[in-house]
């Protein structure tokens, strides 16, 4: 029992990762990106290519990473987004999608279909009475945490978290204020493609890096981020922990192939019975 | 007046968004073949209140009662299609459709099934009576905001309806198609509808209003003839009051 | 002049239609015709999905879900209970309708991006029910379907039935009104709905007419591979579709067509670059979407407008 919370544990926070930038990207851009999926394998491609060429180091190949991929962020905002922002959030679903395609079908192209492996940062298994853990689901939890703080300092004690946090709440309002509104909105990309990108390079050691890999992690960050009540953050890193929780016992106690099945079913009931998620507050109709 | 019918009520309507009460404990009557004029400050649940009895949004709690009917469980095409018609503050028409087109949304579904179906020249008595009759095969996005707001009234006779609810039909018109308008409200009344206005414009609307609501942050402040409502002291120490030391508030 | 030019119209069609019933005639090339079936199938998918988002507003992608239902309801009864194709084309009908209503009650009444996640769900959802019912589905690998025992040409003939039937059920709705409902929907839903239009029930009556057809062409599909599986649910097909209509052209009765063609042929001329087609689609939806959203053939009607304007001057 022990080690299944643990897992559900493990799970949640990288679920956390994987589905907080989405989140945000509602909250300041008011729709959803289809290609986060392919963010998060950019980014444990990035990770496997950076470790692989040796000479960085863990840190180096992270660094780089996380650079790399804000500027996929600001491009998928640039080409996929910007040019249908505002008019219609139909052609930005057929834009992301499209864009999905393009970059999965260019890691198979670049990398071949085959899995590849990322070596963990620590090796190794702890026994902690009954629970058996590897020292990489211990590094799982402290770069989520990590990063959380570091996204919460961004977002409450710098002047882009400040503005990023005045666009989410009154776009109109940022404007006459003098924010630039797009540049907010490339940052956004940005800071939340890395976050995918820091799931995809924590999920490395654990899948294999494929070019379809980062697809069933954002199926789950969409049913998190609904889960949550689109936008909120607490309500994300609470539904990132349900949904790890159930997946993990829908997987133990019914069988495997249920654990997806059981993620689109609560998909379906939520949005069917509580559009708003379990923490969001419904939106205000004028 | 006071003998009249009852045409629709609200009994205790409120609307929450969130904790905060648009439409708070509201209880009002509006009579047969008269003219209701409401006003209030903006923000004070006017929209709201018309939202709520034509269903676009749903009432929170309370009841709304036309004809003897509770309708606040109906949905928004039910309501048309028991007589109640609207327009709304914005220009709001079926924008790729023509002029003559519109009218036949409203003349085809404003009634349920077997109500009498509006035949193309009542349609075009419509328009001559509005006002558009030169514009019918024009399409609806390519008019003036004047004309735009005629036709939704149009659109919204051609549903022939028993009660027509207007938001602020001269928002943001000149001073000119303003008048326009109230002397087609006027005309329209004098056929025999029942019409509920919303207006900002307090001289306009005590012109021709036979009564008057007043509306202050979701309540309702006070109700009468023109005159009583005008001579109301809380009436004219928070909105006339408000509106002479501020100058222009539209 | 309007009379006129219907009755041009009308004998324009009558000649397409010859034309595309000569085709076999011309074309004997089996490969060749393969793909004109092809065509046609795809044509039929996009070209009923374009009904639903295009005409009538309801941009959902439980397109595929419904093509894939057809084709399983169907393959299934042939297979574990050995029912005619025939009769399966009906069941593959009725189920995918039956369906469409089950998705369709709860998902029209949201919209936008609510409307894609829900039918996202069900998408995926069904995806995941039919490999765990492998009993019946084959889970991942599929069934092998019994096929209808015909040559080609009769897959041919009946392929191009369906997609004349998807077009005139198009323009059908279109015109009657419904359409009108959906259009009035289209332009502004608080105002139809206070004009007395209930929305979804004109929606729900549209998207369930276009799920019959739809299971029906995913009955024949099924039936003319002779195999279905679950790739038939892959985003590659969603993104494919979606090509189709926007690159023909959204809300067009001809545009999905022609981006079907398009698509399909395009797939297999550029069959040596295999590796590289997924790309290139994706990127001209994109740049369609940038430079022309509304599609080759709304394009072709302007410069077609501009040229005539040019003529009378």
């Amino acid at each position: 029992m022990e080690s299944l919370l643990f897992r559900a544990i493990i799970l949640g926070a990288i679920y956390t990762l994987a589905s907080i930038g989405l989140s945000l990207q509602w909250g300041v851009l008011r729709n959803l990106n289809f290609s986060h999926g392919a963010s998060i394998t950019f980014g444990a491609y990035v990770m496997w290519v950076a470790l692989s060429a040796g000479g960085l180091g863990y840190t180096g190949a992270f660094i780089i990473m996380i650079l790399m991929t804000f500027l996929l962020g600001v491009f998928i905002e640039w080409i996929s987004i910007r040019p249908f922002f505002g008019k219609n959030e139909v052609n930005v679903f057929i834009g992301t999608v499209a864009l999905s395609t393009i970059l999965a079908q260019t890691y198979f192209i670049l990398f071949g279909g085959r899995g590849k492996y990322i070596d963990p940062a620590f090796d190794g298994i702890v026994q902690l009475g009954s629970l058996r853990a590897t020292y990489h689901e211990f590094f799982i939890l402290i770069v989520s945490l990590v990063t959380l703080l570091v996204m919460w300092l961004i977002l409450t004690k710098t002047k882009v978290g400040l503005s990023i946090r005045a666009v989410s709440q009154d776009q109109l309002g940022s404007v006459l204020i003098g924010i630039n509104t797009r540049r907010v909105y490339s940052i956004t990309m940005g800071v939340a493609t890395i976050l995918a990108g820091i799931a995809g390079a924590l999920l490395g050691p654990i899948l294999y890096v494929e070019p379809h890999m980062g697809e069933l992690p954002m199926v789950k960050a969409f049913v998190i981020v609904i889960l949550g009540g689109i936008g909120s953050f607490r309500g994300t890193i609470a539904a990132a922990f349900i949904v790890a929780l159930v997946e993990v016992m829908v997987g133990s106690f019914v069988g495997v192939e249920w654990a997806p099945l059981s993620l689109f079913l609560m998909m379906v009931l939520i949005l069917i019975f509580k559009p708003e998620g379990l923490f969001g507050v419904s939106e205000r109709k004028a | 007046m006071e003998d009249k019918k009852v045409i629709l009520e609200t009994k205790n309507a409120y609307r929450y968004f969130g904790s905060y009460a648009a439409v708070n404990d509201l209880s009002f009557q509006i009579f047969e073949n008269e003219i209701l004029g409401v006003a209030g400050p903006n923000g004070s649940g006017k929209t709201t209140l018309m939202n709520i009895i034509t269903q676009v949004i749903p009432p929170s709690r309370g009841e709304i009662i036309f004809n003897g009917q509770p309708i606040q469980n109906f949905k928004a095409h039910d309501i048309c299609h028991l007589g109640i018609a609207r327009t709304y503050q914005q220009p709001m028409i079926f924008a790729t459709l023509s002029v003559m087109d519109n009218m036949m949304i409203g003349a085809t579904f404003g009634k349920k099934k077997g109500g009498d179906r509006a035949r193309i020249d009542e349609l075009e008595q419509i328009l001559k009576f509005i006002g558009l009759d030169g514009k019918k095969e024009m399409i609806a996005d390519k008019l003036l905001v004047s004309e735009k707001k005629k036709l939704m009234i149009a659109i919204a006779l051609a549903t022939k309806p028993k009660l027509l609810i207007l938001d602020e039909p001269c928002a943001g018109l000149t001073t000119i198609e303003s008048k326009e308008i109230i002397q087609l409200i006027e005309r329209i009344n004098k056929q025999g509808m029942t019409v509920l206005l919303i207006e900002h414009n307090m001289q306009v609307l005590m012109n021709i209003s036979h009564r008057v609501m007043i509306i202050d942050q979701g309540s309702k402040m006070c109700e009468g003839t023109p005159e009583y409502v005008y001579n109301n002291e809380q009436v004219i120490e928070k909105y006339l009051g408000r509106k002479k030391k501020k100058g222009v508030d539209l | 002049m309007s009379v006129r030019s219907t009755h041009r119209i009308k004998i324009i069609y009558a000649i397409l239609l010859g034309v595309f019933l000569l085709i076999p005639f011309v074309v004997t090339d089996d490969y060749l015709l393969h793909l004109i079936i092809m065509t046609f199938v795809w044509g039929i998918v996009v070209t009923n999905w374009n009904l639903t988002l295009g005409y009538g507003g309801m941009f959902h992608i439980a397109q595929f879900t419904l093509f894939a239902i057809g084709g399983y309801a169907s393959s299934i009864s042939a297979d574990s209970f050995g029912i005619s194709p025939w009769l399966g084309l009906f069941i593959g009908g009725f189920t995918a309708a039956l369906f469409s209503l089950v998705i369709g009650l709860p998902s029209l009444r949201v919209k936008g991006i609510y409307l894609i996640l829900l039918t996202f769900a069900f998408h995926f959802g069904i995806k995941e029910l039919v490999i765990i019912a492998r009993e019946y589905t084959g889970g991942s690998m599929g069934i092998v379907v019994p096929s209808f025992g015909f040559g080609t040409l009769f897959y041919f003939y009946f392929a191009l039935f369906l997609l004349v039937i998807s077009l005139v059920a198009t323009r059908f709705i279109e015109k009657s009104f419904i359409g009108k409902a959906l259009v009035a929907m289209r332009d502004s839903e608080v105002l139809a709905a206070s004009s007395g239009i209930n929305p979804y029930k004109y929606k729900l009556i549209t998207f369930v007419t276009a799920a019959f057809i739809t299971g029906i062409a995913g009955s024949f599909y099924a039936n003319y591979l002779m195999v279905i599986g679950p790739e038939i649910f892959s985003f590659t097909m969603i993104v494919n579709g979606l090509g189709m209509i926007v690159i023909g052209g959204m809300g067009t009765l001809f545009g999905p067509i022609i981006g079907s063609f398009i698509i399909t042929f395009f797939m297999e001329t550029f069959n040596a670059f295999e590796e590289y087609r997924p790309i290139i689609v994706g990127a001209v939806i994109i740049l369609m979407l940038i430079y022309a959203p509304n599609g080759i053939v709304t394009e072709f009607n302007k410069i077609k407008e501009k040229l005539k304007a040019k003529a009378r001057s």
